[in-house]
């Protein structure tokens, strides 16, 4: 991606422009960028607590980028705690529901073979690790970052 | 009998230089298909190799340039209607005056670039379009 700022608006492309008319002519085959004011654009990563702001040119790095702000939430600690502690539970139920139907089978006299035993006990254990794991997050970003395991 | 279709103005010396009036040029003057393109001013007929940048639209029809760095081409003489054609090559950035308008193509300097330029307004407004040879 390519930007140019344009009397304070930062205009931008996913290419070079293969015209390019100022106040100086119509200009094809642009050859140097940077005569022109096309500097690259530099996407910042970030956590899902943070977010973009408004693009701006970084002088010093010579390239058009982005701040990287904090998003803000309403919801308190606790409840973002709640939010996350409930998805991981869904993840992990999800999971387990694929081999209930050993657990049902079992109650009508067919014993669950032990390595699904294993495997749902392993699953409830790191259900439990994950969920104290979010209970120790002291800030609401800390708590957004946190990764929930994905079982794709 | 053709005696009678020679007027006063010819056969004055202002003849040469007077206004033909509006209208006044009919088949009796020159024929219908008679203006063959040998009869046309070089403006129309002629190649021009341009060893300046500009491109002055009364002396040539078809005007060529290889760029040897970034060119800022100027148009002079343009009127309403006349269409020019640039043959243009070289891999720099090519700067036409801030009056074209690009309709359609891109440059590429690597190859040999026909620019047609329309003037739909004098030397306010023109439109290139911009094309390459099919490979």
């Amino acid at each position: 991606m390519i930007a140019i700022d344009l009397n304070g608006t930062i205009k931008t492309f996913s290419k070079l422009p293969k015209v390019w008319t100022n106040e100086n002519g119509t200009h094809l085959n642009i050859t140097d960028r940077s005569s022109y004011g096309f500097y690259p654009v530099v996407i910042p990563s970030i956590k899902q607590s943070e977010e973009l702001g408004d693009i701006y040119f970084d002088q010093a790095n010579e390239v058009f980028t982005y701040p990287v702000e904090s998003k803000t939430y309403s919801e308190t600690l606790a409840e973002l705690k709640e939010q996350k502690i409930a998805n991981l539970k869904s993840l992990y139920n999800s999971q387990l529901a694929k081999t209930d139907w050993y657990i049902i089978r079992s109650q009508e006299g067919t014993a669950a073979p032990q390595d699904i035993l294993d495997e749902r006990t392993t699953l409830r254990t790191e259900c439990a690790t994950h969920e104290t794991n979010i209970n120790a997050k002291t800030t609401k970003a800390n708590v957004i970052d946190y990764e929930l395991p994905s079982f794709i | 009998m053709a005696l009678t279709k020679v007027t006063a103005a010819v056969l004055e010396p202002t003849a040469v230089t007077d206004n033909i009036s509006n209208g006044s040029i009919d088949s009796d003057k020159i024929a219908n298909d008679a203006i063959s393109y040998a009869k046309l001013g070089s403006e129309f007929t002629t190649i021009s190799a341009m060893s300046t940048d500009d491109v002055d639209f009364s002396s040539a029809q078809v005007f060529t340039k290889t760029l040897a760095a970034n060119t800022t081409l100027t148009f002079s003489n343009v009127s309403t209607g006349m269409v020019k054609d640039l043959v243009i090559t070289g891999n720099f950035t090519l700067t036409l005056p801030a009056s074209v308008k690009v309709i359609s193509g891109t440059y590429d300097g690597t190859v040999s670039n026909l620019i047609q330029i329309v003037s739909t307004n004098g030397a306010t407004e023109q439109w290139a379009s911009i094309s390459q040879e099919a490979v």
